[in-house]
């Protein structure tokens, strides 16, 4: 049986479309019956006019009647319709003018809600662009990045980029793939445009950018028959390169730069919009630039296409329509079984498909939407405080709401008005909110870490508009529907005679009190004890032994043009000459060279064997061979544990210094120094002369890769960087390394000079971005949550002032009537801290990975929490007991 | 009797709201009224009045009650609301300037050249 309320409404419905076409028939009835009179009275006989009256509305009356009743019932519509609006409108008015005269109210409403809004628009944003969209290429689904898998050493590095020889014999043999594309790492230094510049570029196929259906702006892009070495002299442009090189010249297309020493054509330009994944984001050890100026055809030599140790080149490819990852893995693997079979050396080989959307920002998800998680929490322990005011506010409403409901307003029309308030506060709160986020988004894409993929794709646009519009409404609606239920439940009747003080107080109420505190506490615990644990994870982090002293030291990037250069023996004496002049430099501590910076990666991985080892390759250690100079190990603070570094005695013979981790795994237990070992498949064979301490290589956070130091001397790399440990200010030397460096040759460029401390503080850049969006939503909710216990605390008090004058009347101190209080107030405090605490342990085990060197229920962190929120619940309980029983007795008791 | 004219399309809406801002009407009494004050020049379409009526008051423009007429006859009186007079008089304006620009190019003495 449906409450007599919705029969009534329902039968109002039915009555109003019969009523309808009753009318209009009456209506047309009359007009006829006149018209005949009309005629009759001309001197028509009357059937003629009968004939003529209905005859004046058109060839069919029929047809004429039927077609106003619809117009009748369009009528009705557009009058109901009307109707409603009008009420709407009253509503929103009403609320609005009630809304003006509690000014302070409606400010921190409006405020709150602006700030969690605001927030959670901005997370969602950048949860939406970087994770749930897809990537902005066609058809991205049926996009994948294809890696290898080297059994042996797969607990290493789990895959590989490919080789480039695979990746041919995939082009051939996969027809799972509609087509792959290969992209490799490049620098190239841009000469005849002032200072020789250092340029980030990559070397594509010539179809990469038709497989990922981007059309250059301008120009073309390569053709098939470029993708040879020798017809290879062409490039493309980035849109970013264009506009700052170039100041958006369109006469670019056909203009001829010089790259190294070689004269390349420019033939397009990429739209502004087109990005590849760069760094590591297609993958580790890929290693492509951060940003990426040109492109030049991949042109694979036929010694890169041939050889089999090299695993350099990301591969992009697009499958068919219909086509799986697993069905494309399967041909793939079919293939690497068939390569690794005509191998030399025995390995197994496998291949890994993964979507590239998964590829790239897989790693950033979970932390991702642990953010939106927080910034969720915040918001709904903003609803929950809203959501309490508004009930006080409405609690003297209910006379009003009666006197409505006798003279007849429905419950419909009564739950309209008592929402009317809370959506039109909400609106407010996500408009305000909607500028802020305006701003903050902003403010995130500048200040977040250059690693997080897809980053420069977060904007505000129609979607996320829509979302936190839609956000808004559920905001407005959820803070508004338990007063606006209660209010629309009235009787009149009992409401008028008197009484109606239940709704603050009254153990209904008292409970309810209770259940918002403990809910906002529970959250607020959740996200601090988070905060807390990752907190703990950066301090951790940043306490760990790096292996090197980052302080005072700058470092700088050269690029030896190769024509002047060919020789390893004119390279040498470049950096003898370099090290020279720089170490002469006033305010300079020790100065070296390294093909590899700390903490920038892993770069020139090589087996490390020993002499005439018996072992296959892949069985053998992986190291990073560095070649350093003599003062490396001063110059970037690596201590030398056993032996000695290597010397200028030392450049006749081959000597080498191996990190604790490479001794390690090639004689466990043994003394190294005087041994030999090969380092890699270009060296000779030897001599250690010295261990140095494990130095972090990629992460802080990950132990350091097996590392041998060989003096630059026997190799002289043509790309290296110069380390200078300075006395003073590193930053301020720069100028003076740069001269230094020109008096040697002006033709060599200098590029990313950057401090250690940088370097370091780049490397954790993501976790302290974390770390401060966190603790900045902990904190919201931390002010939120207290401000909630404080008003709530003052709305049971001041329904109780009654109680507490009687208590204290009969002989109670003001001490009791605290205790009384804080027992009120803490007790939901604390069953919002037990709840808040098992959930955050819960919480934890979803984020363990994310941790560093703490364990989800760490007793500290959460002992610190809790620690935190009862002195915050003690002193926003303690202000309003102070102030209620400092009101005085005789004041209590009056107010009776 | 000279043909009578086709009413303009759109202009019946106009033409029934200035009708019933001489007072409130039923239906018949205003196309009498019209029919009157035309001097039966405009050929009107009864089914179209109250098309025009029961848009007009779809849009707010008039407003319809039941009442008796003098022969206590039940009838449905329209009669125009504050909106309706605005839109009338702005509706007006717009067709006076309008007939007069087109009068004006038609009657010119100046040969078509």
């Amino acid at each position: 049986m449906l409450p007599p309320r919705v029969r009534r409404a329902f039968r109002l419905a039915i009555r109003r479309a019969n009523w309808t076409e009753a009318d209009v028939d009456a209506e047309l009835r009359l007009h006829v019956d006149l018209r005949v009179e009309q005629l009759v009275a001309r001197g028509w006989e009357r059937a003629e006019a009968e004939a003529e009256a209905r005859g004046r509305f058109g060839p069919s009356w029929d047809a004429a009647v039927r077609q106003l009743h619809r117009s009748g019932h369009a009528r009705e519509e557009r009058l109901a319709m009307r109707e409603q609006l009008d009420a709407i409108s009253y509503d929103v008015r009403y609320a609005l003018r009630s809304l003006r005269r509690a000014r302070r109210f409606t400010a921190a409403a409006v405020l709150t809600l602006a700030l969690g809004l605001g927030a959670t628009t901005v997370i969602f944003s950048m949860v939406d662009h970087v994770v749930l969209r897809s990537l902005p290429y066609a058809d991205a689904s049926r996009l994948v990045v294809v890696r290898e898998v080297i059994g042996e050493i797969a607990h290493v590095y789990p895959t590989i980029p490919a080789n480039a020889s695979h990746f041919l014999e995939w082009r051939r043999g996969c027809t799972a793939c509609e087509e792959l594309a290969a992209v490799k790492r490049l620098s190239v230094t841009l000469i005849g445009a002032g200072d020789p510049q250092r340029l980030g570029a990559a070397r594509v196929s010539a179809n990469l950018f038709a497989l990922l259906g981007a059309s250059p702006a301008l120009g073309r892009a390569f053709r098939e028959e470029e993708d040879q070495p020798g017809r290879d002299r062409v490039v493309m442009l980035s849109d970013a390169f264009w506009r700052r090189q170039f100041g958006a010249d369109p006469s670019i297309i056909g203009r001829v730069i010089t790259l190294g020493d070689v004269p390349y054509e420019v033939v397009g330009v990429l739209p502004p919009t087109f990005s590849l994944p760069t760094g590591d984001a297609l993958g580790p050890l890929v290693g492509l630039p951060r940003e990426i100026d040109l492109y030049k055809p991949l042109a694979l030599t036929q010694r890169e296409a041939t050889t089999h140790g090299e695993f350099d080149y990301a591969v992009i490819a697009r499958l068919r329509p219909g086509a799986t990852a697993t069905r494309t893995r399967a041909q793939l693997d079919a293939i690497a079984s068939a390569i690794a079979q005509r191998a030399p050396n025995k390995m197994t080989l496998r291949s890994a498909v993964v979507p590239m959307q998964e590829q790239v920002i897989g790693a950033v998800r979970r932390p991702l939407l642990l953010l939106l998680c927080a910034v969720g929490a915040v918001l709904l322990i903003v609803c929950v405080n809203l959501a309490n005011l508004v009930l006080a506010r409405n609690a003297g409403r209910q006379r009003e709401s009666a006197v409505r409901a006798a003279l007849g307003a429905g419950r419909a029309r009564l739950t309209r008005l008592a929402l009317a308030e809370s959506v039109v506060l909400a609106v407010a709160g996500g408009a305000l909110g909607f500028l802020l986020a305006r701003w903050g988004v902003r403010a995130l894409v500048a200040l977040a870490p250059a690693t997080l993929p897809r980053i420069g794709e977060v904007r505000l646009d129609g979607r996320v508009f829509g979302v936190a519009a839609l956000l808004t409404l559920v905001v407005g609606l959820a803070v508004g529907a338990v007063p606006a239920f209660r209010l629309s439940r009235v009787d009149p009747g009992e409401t008028l005679k008197g009484g109606g003080r239940t709704v603050t107080g009254g153990r209904a109420a008292r409970r309810r009190r209770a259940l918002f505190i403990a809910a906002q506490v529970g959250l607020s615990t959740v996200l601090l004890v988070a905060t807390g644990l990752f907190l703990t994870s950066f301090v951790r982090v940043m306490r760990v032994d790096q292996g090197f002293q980052p302080a005072r030291v700058l470092a700088l990037d050269l690029a030896l043009p190769r024509a002047a250069y060919a020789s390893a023996e004119r390279r040498s004496q470049f950096y003898d000459r370099a090290l020279r002049e720089v170490a002469a430099l006033p305010s300079v501590a020790t100065a070296a060279v390294t093909n590899a910076v700390p903490l920038e990666g892993e770069s020139q991985v090589d087996v490390l064997s020993l002499e005439r080892d018996p072992r296959p390759d892949t069985e053998r250690p992986t190291a990073n061979i560095r070649y350093v100079s003599p003062g490396y190990f001063g110059a970037v603070g690596t201590p030398v544990r056993r032996g000695r570094p290597f010397s200028e005695a030392d450049r006749g013979r081959p000597v080498v210094v191996l990190s604790e981790r490479a001794a390690r795994a090639l004689w466990p237990g043994e003394d190294p120094i005087g041994k030999r070992v090969v380092p890699g498949s270009n060296d000779p064979a030897a001599e250690v002369v010295g261990i140095a301490a494990d130095v972090r290589t990629t992460s802080l956070e990950q132990e350091g890769s097996v590392m041998a130091y060989i003096p630059f001397w026997q190799q002289s790399p043509p790309e290296a960087s110069l380390l200078v440990r300075t006395t003073g200010d590193p930053g301020a030397f720069t100028t003076a390394a740069r001269a230094a460096l020109r008096r040697v040759d002006p033709t060599v460029p200098v590029a990313k000079v950057r401090t250690m401390t940088q370097v370091v503080s780049a490397a954790v850049a993501a976790r302290r971005f974390q770390l401060a969006l966190l603790a900045l939503f902990g904190l919201m909710a931390l002010v939120t949550a207290s401000i909630g216990i404080y008003g709530v605390i003052s709305q049971s008090l001041a329904s109780r002032t009654g109680e507490m004058g009687v208590r204290m009347a009969l002989g109670a101190r003001p001490g009791d009537v605290h205790r009384l209080v804080l027992r009120e107030g803490l007790t939901p405090v604390a069953l919002g801290l037990g709840v808040g605490i098992a959930g955050s342990l819960a919480v934890g085990r979803a984020i363990e990975s994310l941790l560093f060197e703490v364990r989800p229920g760490d007793p500290l962190t959460i002992a610190g929490v809790s620690a935190l929120l009862a002195v915050v619940a003690v002193v926003a309980c303690a202000i309003p007991a102070r102030r209620a029983t400092a009101a005085g007795l005789a004041t209590m008791l009056r107010l009776e | 009797m000279e043909e009578r004219l086709a009413v303009v399309k759109g202009t019946l809406d106009v033409l029934v709201l200035r009708a019933l801002a001489w007072g409130p009407m039923h239906g018949f009494e205003v196309a009498a009224w019209l029919e009157a004050r035309s001097g039966g020049a405009l050929a009107l379409d009864d089914s179209g009045l109250y098309q025009a009526l029961y848009r007009l008051e779809g849009r707010g423009l008039v407003a319809a009650s039941w009442g008796l007429t003098e022969n206590n006859r039940r009838a449905r009186y329209y009669r125009v609301t504050e909106p309706g007079r605005a839109h009338l008089r702005r509706e007006t304006r717009t067709w006076v300037r309008y007939a007069e620009t087109v009068t004006a190019i038609l009657t010119d003495p100046q040969p078509a050249s």
